[in-house]
This record gives structure tokens, sequence and C-alpha cells, in this order.
């Protein structure tokens, strides 16, 4: 059907369901990505009337800044310990609580999923509460083992700063994955299993050439949604150590808010964002494309 | 009907009896902080001291009452509930309409127009920050609960839009034919075939939104700096204050009444939700 057919015969349905969200697209995401991208060519302080152009110096002061190059280098080690975890977990325990080897699977699938539903500022501020040092609980649980020796300050080391957010973000993330792959493998022939258990096949080939086939298309999902999530954090970083100890927390989508609400150099931060999006757009359209497919029942060339 | 694999031979009896405790340990290990930062919310100043681990000696609610009065956590659950509640409820507004024009419109574009007005779901919301600050600023939305409520709304709604394509594309066009015959408009069918059956997937969308907003922060922490118009993910942070954080039971029942409505939403909804995740981001 053609626009103007549509809109001939379907007046109604073509304002409220084209022209409306692809005008909220254009206020909201359309227009902001075209100024920001326009700014990150710019020096402005968010306020004056005065926006200068510098053509390159952003990007160009930005290849220099070791403080970009650390938030870029946590950032990508964020994104690939976060996928490895996620994907390994997520992959683990659907399968072992999908197999039957375990009474009330669903009960443990809800307390894995928990930490979810948690807001990461609520979450950062727990794990601040049992990682501090002194009053900290874990440190009162080595002390009261008599393990003092192990007493570690977290937090406060530029060493494991790092780490331990990622595995903080992974527990409050490792509910989706889980989620999926198991929503995945419901799709999975009970009578195709009982064939191969009859025919002696073990749990392990039953993995290798039954499940892990039918899960590929889930696993591209899972993976695509972890980079992107990862790609974007902000929250825990902000709640729980603002980019330190010693710039060893600071990643992309914190450095450019500090840069931006605390520096006031909008032109920086905005450069900051397109690098941002640059490197999540793939991951996106890709995500993006293949749900947008299968909500359409578009089959894939 | 979705059928869970049921194993009926393999492993025997005590096979499942050694995997489930091995599965319990796991999750008891991972509730360990959750469950934790509850019994430490419930011990009086001295108790978090002299006995930090296991279940309180004398069960208090001091902790509770101060966060409460200390940081006005009335108002703060009020925000967040007003935020989640109508933000979501005017997503699901824009979003039923396009929904169906997605799934029932045949044109080319419809593909590429769907990823579209998906993008503000994966955007990352560093990349709309300024832009989005300074048209707010310009027409007086900084720091005013509508400003957010629209923010959310629109970046709510991809989310929305999702599921209830997905939804509707499964619905069957005899029933909307049969409406046609019987002199239904768009509006008619929409109204009365589309709207009623859709309302499973209004429920998950309406949950899977509820929480996302629930759990926001960096929106409400640039837009909004008048204390009394906080959600609680801006207003907990206060307790990161020395002045709070020396004795841990304030913070930790801060923590758990910020999260209890959206835990207790979670368990009820459960079934839904994890349909809906799938639904959301595998397929229909």
């Amino acid at each position: 059907m053609h626009f103007v057919e549509l809109f001939r015969k379907h007046t109604f349905v073509f304002i409220l369901g084209l022209i409306a969200p692809l005008t909220v697209f254009t206020v909201f995401a359309g227009y902001p990505i075209l100024y920001n991208l326009f700014l990150s060519f710019t020096r402005w302080n968010g306020l004056s009337p005065n926006i200068q152009p510098v053509g390159l110096h952003n990007y160009i002061e930005l290849s220099r800044d070791p403080r970009f190059i650390l938030s870029l280098v946590n950032t990508l080690k964020w994104t690939i310990l976060s996928l490895l975890i996620s994907l390994g977990l997520g992959l683990l325990l659907s399968i072992v609580l999908f197999l039957g080897k375990v009474y009330l699977p669903s009960l443990f699938r809800l307390l894995i999923f928990v930490p979810v539903t948690m807001s990461l500022v609520a979450t950062g501020i727990m794990f601040s509460l049992i990682l501090s040092p002194e009053f900290g609980l874990l440190d009162q649980s080595l002390r009261l083992l008599h393990l003092t020796g192990l007493s570690h300050f977290w937090l406060g080391d530029y060493r494991t700063a790092l780490y331990v957010l990622i595995a903080i973000g992974a527990w409050g993330y490792a509910g989706i994955p889980l989620m999926l792959f198991h929503a995945g493998l419901s799709e999975i022939d009970a009578e195709l299993l009982d064939a191969a258990r009859l025919d002696g096949a073990s749990d392990f080939q039953l993995a290798r050439h039954i499940i892990l086939p039918t899960l590929r298309p889930v696993f591209v999902i899972v993976a695509l949604l972890s980079v992107i999530q990862s790609l974007r954090t902000f929250d825990l970083v902000a709640t729980m150590t603002q980019g330190g100890p010693a710039g060893s927390t600071k990643v992309l989508g914190y450095f450019m808010y500090s840069e931006t609400f605390w520096n006031n150099r909008f032109g920086y931060g905005a450069a900051i964002s397109v690098i941002m999006l640059v490197l999540s757009s793939g991951f996106a359209w890709t995500y993006l494309r293949s749900v947008a497919n299968n909500a359409l029942h578009v089959s894939k060339q | 009907m979705r059928c869970t694999y049921q194993n009926n031979k393999l492993p025997a009896r005590g096979g499942r009896i050694l995997w489930t405790g091995a599965m319990i340990a796991f999750v008891l290990l991972w509730s360990l902080p959750l469950v934790t930062m509850v019994f430490t919310s419930f011990k009086p100043d001295q108790e978090v001291l002299t006995r930090p681990f296991g279940l309180p000696h004398t069960w208090s609610l001091d902790a509770y009452r101060y966060a409460w009065r200390t940081l006005g956590y009335k108002d703060l659950l009020w925000n967040s509930a007003l935020y989640s509640v109508v933000g979501t409820a005017l997503a699901i507004l824009l979003a039923m309409v396009p929904a169906f024009a997605l799934s029932r419109f045949q044109i080319k574009a419809r593909v590429v127009i769907f990823v579209l007005l998906l993008t503000p779901m994966m955007l990352p919301q560093q990349t709309v920050i300024i832009p989005l600050f300074n048209l707010f600023r310009s027409v007086g939305l900084v720091d005013s609960r509508f400003g957010l409520i629209l923010l959310h709304a629109a970046f709510g709604m991809p989310l929305e839009m999702l599921v209830l394509t997905g939804f509707i594309s499964n619905i069957p066009k005899e029933l909307e034919h049969a409406a046609r015959m019987d002199g239904c408009s768009d509006a008619g069918v929409l109204w009365h075939i589309v709207l009623p059956l859709s309302l499973p997937a209004i429920a998950v969308g309406f949950t899977l939104n509820l929480i996302d907003v629930w759990k926001e922060y960096f929106f409400s922490l640039i837009f909004l700096s008048s204390e009394n118009i906080m959600p609680v993910t801006l207003g907990i942070i206060r307790v990161t204050n020395d002045r709070y954080f020396r004795t841990v039971n304030l913070p930790a029942a801060a923590v758990i009444m910020a999260q209890l409505p959206i835990i207790l939403l979670f368990v009820v909804a459960y079934r839904w939700i994890t349909r809906g995740i799938y639904t959301g981001s595998v397929k229909s």
C-alpha cells in the first residue's frame, strides 16, 4: 500500500499510528542525536548563548586525553567481562534448571531474578555497606573468623575496584540472560530429548547437539543486550566510586557526565557521547532489527 | 501452550536431591547480600556493631522510622509511584495505535520505521541528554514532575510498542474482518477487538516498564533538583553521607524500603514478566 492511499483510507490510524510516534521519535531521539553531533564540534559552557565552533578540536583532544583512553579501556573491560559472565552464568543455570535435575526450578529462577528488579543505586548502596572497611559486613565477618589478613579495601584499591563493580553489575543482571535462555529452552521439543536419552545420550551430548544449537538465536540476543547495557554503564559507578580511586572505575558513561555537568564542558561531553553512540550503534541496530522482524513476523532472508 | 521438559527417567531421585542441594547453596549465597540487609535493617544501633550477623536479637523498627522521617520516604515513594505509573500509562497510550498500524499495514518501509521507533530503547541516554536538557530548559520543563513524566513516556513507548506489536500480530485477522463486515471503522476495530484482546500484553508491558522507571536514575539526576519531587533512586543517595553511613542499619532500611514495593510487584507478576521479557526481546 502507498502512503497516500493509507492516509486516505485510514486517516485516524495513519495519524496516531505513524505520524504521532515518528514525531515523538524526532523530538526525543532524532533531533537530540543530530544536535548532540553538532555540539561535539563546538565549545560551550552550557549556559551562555555563545556556542563556539571548534571543528574537530574536541575529538583531537579526546584522542590525547589519558582520562578518555582510560575510560574507554575500562568500558571495554566492563563490556567483555560482563558478556562472559552473563552468557556463562545464564547458560549454565538455565540448563541445570531445565534438565529436570532440580526440584522447584521456577522458584530458583525467581530468586536469582530478584536482583534484576533492584535499582542499581540501591544495589550500589547495599554493596558499599557490605564492602566498606572497618564496619562493613565483610570486614566484620572476617574479623569474627580471625581472618583479618584477608580483609581488603576492595573499592579503595585501584587494582580491584573495577572488577568488584563488574561483579556487582553481573549480580544485578544475570537474571535476564537466565530468563531469556530459559524461554529459548522451553521451545525444545520434549520428545526429541526423551528419544535422545533413550538412545543413551549423556547430558553433555544433549547440551552439545540439541540444546546449544537451539539456543543460537537467543545467544545472539543475550550477547547484544549485554554489550549495549555495558557500554552505557553509569549508575553503579556514580553511586559507589564516582570513577575513583585514581580513575580506575571511570567509564565512558560517567566520564561524559562529569565532564559535561561538573566541568561545564558541554561540547567535550557531547563528543564523548558521540563516541558512545558510535560504539553501540552497530549492536543496537542488529538487536533492534532482529526483535522488530520477530514482532512483525517477517522472516529473515 | 509452552511445556517445560520434564524428565521422568533420569536422573534418579538421589541425583535430583544432590543437584537441588547444590542449587540451594548457590541461591543462598546469591541472596546473602539482600538477606543480610534485611536482617541488619531490623537491628537496633548497638546490635549492628556487636552482632553483625544472623537474625536480630531484638527486632527494632527504629532504623525504618528514622529513615522514613529524615529522608522523607513518604514523598520519595509517592514520587516514584507517580512517575512509574503515569509515565508507563502514557507510554502504553502512545504505543497502542502504532502497534496496531505496524502489525496491520503492509507498507514496505515498516521494518525500518519500526526499528527507528524502537531506537530510544537502546540509545545510551548520554547521547541525548544535553540537547534534551536544553530543550526542556527552554520550555520550563526542567525540575518539573511533568517534564520527567514526559521523558519516561517517550522512552517507555518503544518497549510497549515492541510487546504490543508482537502480540497484536498474533490476533487472528478473521476477527477484524468480521468486525469490519459489521461496519466497524479502524477506531472501532481497535476499541472493540484489539484493545480487549491485548489486555494480557498491556499487563506485561505495564509491569516491565514500571520496574524500569522505578529503577531509572540518570534522567532524574540530570533533570530534577528540588527535593520534594525526587524519586526514591535520587533521594536514597543521601544515605551515602557519612552522617547516615556510620550506623549500617539506617541505610539498610532505606535500601529495603526503596525496593520492597517493586520486589513485591515482581513476585506477584513473575509469570507474566518472564514471558514478557522474552516477547520483548527474542520473539513473539
